[in-house]
């Protein structure tokens, strides 16, 4: 449908009053990627992704609720995670030793655990189909217990990658002296409220874990990932009034110098969320060229491709033929390592083992640039 | 309406019935909007749209083609409970042949992607509408496109080598081919290229490529009078200086790119001509340095020049965005535009522009173009209150181009805007004939009228 067809859709949104043509009117912008890329081509600046963004709080507003929809926001708000899962951090906090009284928290958000997760969801899903999915949904909207029960019963996919990549950042920051704390159960930041159009309760979901923030006496968060990262610094300071804490992505914290210039050769994926928009960063891939020789495909920087990742969960098949075409445009590039910023983008173009997570290459530059030291946080070398 | 479970067996998921999923078909990028077409059709190849075709025509259904939804006459809005036969999935470049000079695509393709291709390998495809990013090859094929690049390298036409078309009965049939010589019998390929999909439907085609320029400089201009910017292109042209691209605007372009971008243009200039020019990586210097002296010559207010290939391309990308950007422009949200286009000999353009700029009234109008060529774009802004006047001045300008021997059609087709202008024209050339000619000729390829029926006439 594209960025053209979503405003025509939008258009007649807003002058219909036909609720009978629910469903589609809602799919076709929650189908949207969110990932800018029709800002990025657009030769006057016109940002279709906010038509997208606009009409999910007109169709919450309005009553036009998607059954999945529904699901997620009412676990997130109930549990604290979409998928009703309990981060529990204390063995990988005993592993990185963490500091208690500092007053930086790096924050995964969960980010890491729930794309673990995030696979095998959308892979039931698909078996299930839409219509089934979104009647599940809507029971799970109203008795989110389900997903719980579901999240115990449906087997993560590569949880180690993911515990990996994260006891990986915490080593990389320890590397730099960087002290830091971790939250034991950690809470979900609330994305998919507010990017779901769930306007007022993101707000008071966001004022809750603000508080939490406040109350473990933190100044400085450090994210992990771009969702996050782009939440936290863009997005809660326009809902929550006093959300001054500094935020950070944590490779703007590693020293360039520091890492060790390799023959191997990677491809890099860029993720949309650090390549454009609010959250251009250029620290992953300045790092990434310092320790490697960097393969970048022909879509990268501001014209990224989308994994597909956003819709993982509402639109698995969709979501799936854009990761295939993404990881097939990637592959063809080599047999080399492919290398991805964020855990949504890992979990989506993980189709072959070499796929990995850019903290785990760096991990691994780092290792080899300072040989026998052993004074990081709880890792041998 | 049994055709559309015959066309679900076809096509499956890929036919479009949902009235919301069909909304973004109803309109293309002009003013105009068609009405609810009973589905849309988005076939995966060439064995999958002709079964459409015979299932269609067996029914006696409307299509309506569909390439990037780019065209500024309403050449692909559906009429009622037609079939809008989209080319998204027939997107693969199936070969480029560098010895033999050829690139064979399916319509699908995009014209930005097909040069994305080719510029790998050194090559381009020298037809660049504006709409390049947007455009496919099958829809600007089926306009005869011109855009930027025209003045040196011709429009559409002078690039197709030949054609894989499907008619409207799903027969399928090849014209021309890979070889740059044929002459054999009438030339058909020519004869669908700027169709507009009411012959038969484009499905792959063999274009012509050319290795891309070595070095590319840009001359710009300012000049207060209208004069100025014909007298920019007579003075580059009588000296033998083709340019590759040669392209005028006016104020209010000027500053809807001012305010989309960081480009600023000097604030007494009225009016801006942008001339590239294209050369050996030994020569280009002189070129630009001789090409600036004869510009110079004809009393700009200001003039610059540059060879650095980002801003150059920045420029561009801007100048190709102007429809859109223009939109800036409007004094409310309520006026849209309605886009002129005609074209006069180069050298009757400053008689042509000073009647244009003397008709204006209180008109908002915008004005651009590739003066190249002597092909004027105008931007007419209107809400309800000024449509018919705008309409009155989009028949001046017909009658304008007819006066000077020119177009009233010069790269944007025929499609509904144009139909009474194209009739009025042939009329003033006393060949209203030809249009009985065209009319027995759509009879014979298109025997039922199923084909973008209502387009062109």
């Amino acid at each position: 449908m594209g960025a053209r067809g979503r405003v025509e859709i939008a258009k007649y949104l807003v002058r219909s009053s036909n609720s009978g043509l629910q469903k589609s009117v809602s799919d076709a912008f929650y189908s949207c990627l969110n990932c800018s890329a029709c800002l990025s081509v657009c030769p006057v600046g016109i940002d279709a992704g906010k038509v997208s963004v606009l009409a999910r709080k007109y169709i919450v507003k309005n009553g036009l609720k998607a059954g999945i929809a529904e699901a997620i926001v009412n676990t997130t708000i109930k549990y604290r995670s979409p998928l009703a899962i309990s981060s529990d951090f204390r063995r990988i906090a005993r592993e990185m030793k963490m500091d208690e009284h500092s007053d930086t928290l790096l924050y995964t958000g969960q980010m890491y655990l729930l794309s673990a997760y995030s696979s095998s969801f959308s892979e039931a899903e698909r078996i299930l189909g839409p219509k089934v999915s979104d009647l599940i949904g809507r029971l799970i909207a109203r008795f989110p217990v389900i997903m719980k029960f579901a999240s115990r019963i449906i087997p993560p996919r590569g949880r180690n990658l993911f515990t990996e990549s994260m006891k990986s950042v915490g080593y990389l920051l320890s590397q730099e002296g960087i002290q830091f704390k971790l939250m034991m159960d950690e809470p979900y930041p609330g994305t998919f409220l507010l990017e779901l159009g769930y306007e007022e309760e993101f707000r008071k979901y966001a004022a809750k874990i603000a508080s939490l923030f406040r109350s473990m006496g933190v100044k400085r968060i450090i994210t992990t990932d771009p969702h996050t990262y782009n939440l936290l610094k863009y997005d809660y300071p326009k809902y929550i009034a006093d959300f001054d804490f500094q935020v950070v992505f944590y490779t703007d914290l590693l020293n360039v110098e520091n890492f060790k210039k390799e023959d191997e050769k990677i491809i890099f994926h860029e993720p949309c969320h650090l390549s454009r928009g609010n959250g251009s960063l250029s620290s992953p891939l300045t790092l990434l060229r310092r320790a490697y020789q960097v393969i970048l495909p022909e879509r990268s920087g501001a014209m990224t491709s989308c994994c597909g990742g956003p819709d993982e969960l509402m639109f698995p098949l969709t979501g799936e033929k854009i990761s295939d075409r993404r990881y097939k445009e990637l592959r063809s590039l080599g047999n080399e390592k492919l290398v991805t910023a964020c855990p949504i983008c890992l979990s989506n173009l993980r189709k072959d083992e070499l796929v990995t997570d850019i903290s785990l290459v760096l991990k691994e530059s780092r290792i080899k640039a300072a040989p026998g030291r052993n004074d990081h946080q709880g890792e041998s070398v | 309406m049994k055709y559309l479970e015959e066309l679900k067996k076809v096509l499956g998921d890929y036919l479009i019935t949902d009235p919301v999923a069909k909304l973004p078909y109803y309109r293309d990028a002009s003013y105009l909007k068609g009405n609810e077409p009973s589905a849309v059709a988005i076939p995966e190849n060439t064995e999958q749209l002709q079964e459409v075709m015979r299932i269609c025509f067996e029914n006696d259904v409307q299509i309506t083609a569909r390439g990037g939804g780019t065209s500024l006459t309403g050449s692909s809005i559906p009429s009622e409970n037609s079939i809008v036969l989209s080319f998204a999935r027939m997107n693969r470049i199936i070969e480029i042949n560098t010895v033999d000079r050829y690139a064979y695509a399916e319509a699908g393709v995009r014209l930005d992607d097909l040069n994305s291709a080719l510029s790998k390998l050194n090559f381009m495809y020298p037809p660049d509408p504006g709409s390049s990013i947007a455009a496919t090859v099958g829809g600007s094929l089926s306009t005869n496109a011109g855009g930027l690049r025209a003045v040196q390298y011709g429009t559409t036409k002078e690039w197709v080598l030949g054609l894989e078309l499907v008619l409207s009965d799903g027969t399928l049939i090849h014209t021309g081919g890979r070889v740059l010589k044929r002459s054999e019998g009438y030339d058909l390929t020519a004869l669908i290229i700027g169709s507009e999909g009411t012959l038969a439907l484009i499905t792959k085609a063999f274009l012509k490529i050319t290795p891309k320029p070595e070095r590319i400089g840009r001359i710009i201009a300012y000049y207060n009078e209208v004069a100025g910017i014909s007298s920019a292109i007579s003075v580059l042209k009588s000296n033998g200086v083709t340019p590759l691209t040669a392209e005028f605007m006016d104020r209010v372009a000027m500053n809807s790119i001012q305010k989309t971008s960081t480009f600023r243009f000097p604030e007494e200039a009225r009016y801006m001509v942008m001339i590239d020019l294209s050369s050996t990586r030994e020569s280009l210097d002189r070129v630009m340095r001789e090409s600036y002296e004869l510009l110079r010559s004809t009393g700009p207010t200001s003039i610059s020049m540059t060879t650095d290939e980002n801003e150059i391309l920045l420029l561009s990308k801007m100048r190709k965005g102007l429809y859109s950007s223009e939109l800036s422009e409007r004094k409310s949200s309520d006026e849209m535009i309605i886009t002129g286009d005609i074209a006069v000999p180069s050298s009757r353009l400053p008689a042509a522009m000073k009647e244009l700029e003397k008709a204006r009234g209180s008109l908002n109008i915008s004005f651009f173009g590739h003066i190249g060529d002597g092909n004027i774009h105008a931007n007419i802004f209107f809400d309800t209150s000024s449509f018919e006047r705008a309409q009155e001045y989009l028949r001046l300008m017909g009658e304008i181009a007819v006066k000077y021997d020119g177009s009233v059609s010069a790269e944007h087709g025929i499609g509904l805007e144009k139909k009474e202008l194209f009739v009025e024209e042939l009329r003033a050339r006393g060949s209203l004939r030809a249009l009985d000619i065209m009319k027995g000729i759509k009879k014979i390829m298109d025997p039922k009228g199923i084909l973008n029926g209502g387009k062109i006439f």
